[in-house]
């Protein structure tokens, strides 16, 4: 309800701002050309990262391999997580912080169910049927808590200022994040190790690879690939697209606008779940804690992909995924920084950084509801 | 005759629907813990525990929302709307008991780690399960019909009820505190205190218009106060017989006696009611007065809380004193984000880095510790500049790329900045001059010339840091109507429109977010110095969530807003790495921050004390509807 229509926003100057930005591209883009180049010919400076591999002191060229396809893996399951903040993002125009949570419930309370399996001996003599049935319960579970914090704080909510939801879903993600520590106590729960079958390494175009990394990236692709297919041909689908364009006019042309709200949190909660049980197979450990930093990169991601885009989500989940495993090694390493895996969070969170600077629409552009595009 | 047969079905199916939840929230709060972990705590001695009074509450609450839930119009009497409590009681009695048969049947524990058999005999009473279940659906019965009855009270006795309950549970809840100043008090400070009222009485009244003589006045008082309270502080007033006579040692902590209890309430209640309409002409008065009156007596007011500050800390022991520096410290926090979120409206989840660099720049630059590859030893006056200028560009760092980013992004690159500023800390590539892990070690006392402040002297910690928070709540005042401030809170409503009316947005936006650094950065210097060494550990995500917690439960925008957020979440909850002084809580108090976050989001987002504009501006959207239904607003007007 504007009462004034504002002026086309004027051309600023070339200000502080600019050059602050463009001294942060610029600096970034050599930070990493150096990391991995080194700058030749210069005795004492940084080798990098490339040359120190040629020259056979560095990382090895199956070490690099391994780092690749882990860091798909991982970013499979951060695009999963990005999906749940991507088409609510689209939807709603706020950043879910609590979907982090989502996952992390998936993956705590499906743990009581592998634990059940492999306690009578399922897990093993049946590993499709039990890791079936555990995907089964941590997608339920997640979809319960997403649609729940919908139904009970975010429906409320809309309309209201924008700090308003946003505020509200990060104290949802700490009410969640203890009530699961409440309940479940705070000790790690540590998932049965994945069935004899997934165990070693399997071979795909020539390429050695853990198969509980291929099960990873596998089992994202089929379900992206589910998903993509429920949106685009689907009815139910094509109610989320038309309110995601436009709520207003989607609820005139009879959409049912609360209930297809709801099954996007749902659609995006059962996807936090596939990727909780995922998470657990490959890192074996869930904790109450588990969900934020996931949830942040997940964010990352949506944003990195370009937000509200669902193939976006996917790619931006690959991308952080590859340069936080990738990164700190071929960036850091070249410009002879220590220990560098532990800035492997520094990297994924500069990398949000830099997208945002270079192209606040992320890779693959944004797409905002009318009332998102303001 | 049928009492219910007056209400409608609607009535009714709410007033279940109501029980349900109330049952839900027996189960939950059983389920976390809250029960068993608060269990120890009595509050009233023999007959109420804190985990208890959980549970009662959850059944008044939920007789009192079936109680109103009747619809205006529906005709239903007062013994009609008891009723409803009363069915929404059993409602969430039966679920309990639903949940109570369970676990005293099937041995849960191995999935929910605090269903422990402490927690069922606790529900049970320690009977067995029959007399569970009849307590829980008898209980939530007659609280069900209690809470819905105190809802069909008149307002005044209404107030008088609860207000009296909650002053009790005060009493209780302060007991450390309260204890403290009876057994301390001695005629020195009882003096000064009079001195410095009856005095600024006097001159308020009489030379309200001369701030000068007002200011002057007041200072001599103080001066005098503070001579009177050094000579004679020998002379205990001998009151301890009151704490000795009110509170009972018990497991769980001291907790309120019986009798105690029931004066508290009873000269609560006749207080309430037999001055209310003096309460009532009070509050016209105050409401007729003129601005500058007004702000006569808010000056009154705020030499009422110095003179706190000032005598207080004489008395209150070290405990209490350490309680309240920490406080202290995350109020001065809190002041610097209620610049960048409640007056510019930018929403910075990294609050804490600019806490971690304060801290840092202050323990690196005057540590004595020779670990470190590079040590300048200088002293916190010669490194407190530092402090500011590291503060500001870090400010500057943090906010200049995210100055074009929508609302939201920002929250979040903000967060990541956070992270990125604990890891830094951290690790290993900069341990040469942060420890690392290891943190920076044997930082200094302050020298101030006569005196050396060590941090473990709770009460020179406390006056200096209540003198930071009186300069940054000053500094804050003056800057919400300056130009400044106006332009953060143009801003806030409307960046757009702002903008076009000539605030320069880059400058508002860097400056409130440098602002609140050096507030933030002080606080961390401040912390540094107060505990001698620091971790990177302290400064996690959750410091920013807490301060974040306390300016919303406060009220954001506002001072005074701020101050009792900062009293009630970090003094009675605890802060991110201090209990409070419900040290039961400890446990639950990031449960209970994100339930309090939500609870404020969707029931009062203004806060507790709130800001005028602001709380206008969260409910604009009401506003606008109301006028709409109203036939103010033409059809016409929408683009």
């Amino acid at each position: 309800m504007k009462l004034l229509k504002l002026p086309q926003q004027r051309k600023r100057r070339f200000g502080f701002v600019d050059s602050f930005l463009w001294a942060v591209r610029i600096g970034a883009l050599v930070f990493v050309v150096v990391g991995i180049f080194g700058i030749p010919g210069v005795a004492g400076g940084p080798e990098g990262s490339l040359f120190k591999t040629l020259s056979g002191e560095g990382v090895s060229g199956e070490a690099w391999r391994d780092l690749f396809i882990s860091g798909l893996a991982q970013g499979s399951m951060y695009g999963m997580i990005a999906l749940g903040y991507s088409l609510v993002y689209g939807v709603l125009g706020f950043i879910n912080f609590a979907h982090g949570e989502v996952f992390m419930s998936g993956a705590l309370v499906s743990f009581f169910a592998a634990d059940a399996f492999a306690t009578a001996g399922i897990w093993e003599s049946q590993p499709v049927l039990a890791l079936g049935f555990t995907i089964l319960v941590a997608m339920a579970t997640s979809t319960i808590v997403a649609v729940l914090t919908e139904r009970i704080a975010y429906r409320r909510l809309r309309g209201s200022p924008r700090l308003i939801p946003l505020i509200t879903s990060i104290g949802m993600s700490f009410f969640i994040r203890y009530t699961f520590r409440g309940l479940f106590g705070d000790s790690f729960k540590t998932y049965p190790a994945a069935p004899g079958v997934l165990e070693g390494r399997a071979t795909i175009f020539g390429v050695e690879i853990l198969k509980t990394q291929l099960t990873v990236i596998v089992v994202t692709a089929v379900s992206m690939v589910v998903l993509y297919q429920f949106v685009a041909r689907t009815r139910m689908g094509r109610a989320m697209r038309a309110i995601a364009e436009d709520r207003e006019i989607a609820a005139l042309m009879g959409v049912n606008v609360d209930r297809v709200i709801s099954l996007t949190f749902a659609v995006g909660g059962a996807m936090a779940g596939i990727a909780g049980v995922l998470w657990a197979l490959l890192f074996r450990q869930v904790h109450f804690l588990t969900g934020f930093l996931p949830g942040i990169k997940g964010f990352t991601a949506a944003v990195v992909g370009g937000i509200g885009n669902m193939a976006g989500a996917y790619v931006g989940g690959l991308a952080i995924g590859l340069v936080e495993s990738v990164g700190p090694l071929l960036v850091l390493d070249g410009w002879g920084i220590p220990a560098v895996s532990q800035l492997k969070d520094v990297v994924a969170f500069s990398a949000l950084v830099l997208v945002l600077i270079y192209r606040p629409t992320g890779l693959l552009g944004e797409r905002l509801s009318v009332e998102e595009r303001g | 005759m049928n009492p219910l047969a007056a209400t409608s079905q609607d009535s009714v199916r709410s007033a279940v629907k109501v029980g349900l939840l109330g049952g839900l929230g027996y189960i939950f709060v059983s389920a976390v813990g809250m029960v068993e972990g608060l269990g120890e705590k009595n509050v009233i001695d023999p007959i109420l525990s804190l985990g208890y009074l959980m549970l009662i509450w959850v059944g008044l609450w939920a007789g009192h929302r079936a109680g109103a839930g009747a619809l205006p119009g529906d005709g239903v009497s007062v013994v009609g709307r008891v009723w409803l409590g009363i069915v929404a009681g059993v409602t969430g009695g039966l679920l309990a008991s639903a949940f109570l048969i369970w676990i005293n049947t099937f041995v849960v524990r191995e999935v929910f780690t605090n269903i422990s058999p402490a927690l069922i005999e606790l529900l049970n009473l320690r009977q067995g399960l029959g007399t569970g279940v009849a307590v829980a659906i008898g209980g939530g019965a007659l609280l069900g019909g209690a809470g819905a009855a105190i809802g069909t009270l008149t307002p005044l006795m209404r107030r008088a009820l609860t207000g009296s309950f909650l002053w009790v549970l005060i009493v209780g809840f302060l007991e450390v505190i309260l204890s403290q100043i009876f057994r301390e008090i001695d005629l020195g400070v009882f003096l000064a205190f009079l001195i410095v009222g009856v005095t600024s009485w006097i001159l308020l009244r009489n030379f309200g218009d001369s701030q000068r003589v007002l200011l002057g006045g007041l200072l001599a008082a103080f001066v005098v106060g503070v001579l009177v309270s050094q000579a004679l502080s020998e002379v205990n007033l001998g009151l301890r017989f009151i704490p000795d006579f009110a509170y009972i040692n018990r497991v769980g902590g001291r907790a309120l006696t019986l009798s105690a209890a029931a004066i508290v309430f009873l000269v609560a209640f006749a207080a309430t009611v037999l001055f209310d309409g003096r309460r009532r002409a009070m509050r016209a008065r105050l409401a007729a007065l003129e601005p500058a009156e007004r702000q006569k007596w808010a000056f009154g007011l705020v030499g009422v809380f110095v003179g706190l500050g000032v005598f207080l800390p004489m008395i209150l022991g070290s405990v209490v004193n350490e309680l309240l520096s920490t406080t202290g410290l995350f109020l001065l926090m809190g002041l610097g984000l209620n610049i960048v979120i409640g007056y510019a409206g930018l929403l910075d989840l990294g609050y804490v880095a600019f806490f971690a660099v304060g801290a840092y720049t202050m323990a690196i630059l005057t540590s004595t510790s020779t670990a470190r590859n590079w040590a300048p030893e200088l002293s916190f006056w010669e490194a407190l500049p530092f402090v500011v200028l590291a503060a500001v560009v870090a400010g500057i760092l943090v906010g200049t790329p995210v100055i074009r980013m929508r609302g939201d992004y920002l929250a979040i690159v903000t967060l990541g900045f956070g992270e990125i500023a604990r890891i830094l800390f951290l690790s290993e590539w900069f341990s040469g001059v942060t420890g690392g892990a290891l943190g920076v070690t044997k930082i200094p006392p302050i020298e101030l010339g006569f005196y050396t402040v060590k941090g473990t002297d709770t009460q020179a910690v406390l006056y200096l840091v209540l003198a930071f928070v009186a300069l940054a709540a000053f500094v804050s005042y003056r800057l919400q109507d300056s130009r400044i401030g106006r332009s953060w809170m143009a801003m806030r409503e409307d960046e757009e429109v702002a903008e076009t009316m000539g605030v320069n947005i880059v400058k508002a936006k860097l400056l409130a977010f440098v602002m609140g650094a050096i507030l933030a950065g002080v606080g961390g210097a401040l912390f540094a110095v107060k505990f001698g060494t620091i971790f990177p550990a302290s400064f996690s995500i959750i410091v920013s969530i807490t301060v974040l917690v306390l300016i919303i439960v406060g009220g954001m925008g506002n001072i005074p807003g701020v101050a009792v957020g900062a009293l009630v979440m970090i003094g009675i909850l605890g802060g991110s790495n201090s209990s409070g002084l419900l040290r039961e809580f400890a446990e639950f108090k990031l449960l209970i921050y994100g339930a309090l976050m939500l609870y404020m989001m969707l029931n009062r987002p203004e806060g507790l004390l709130p800001s005028k504009r602001l709380a206008r501006e969260l409910h604009q959207e009401e506003a606008v509807q109301d006028a709409w239904l109203q036939g103010e607003i033409e059809q016409g007007e929408e683009d």
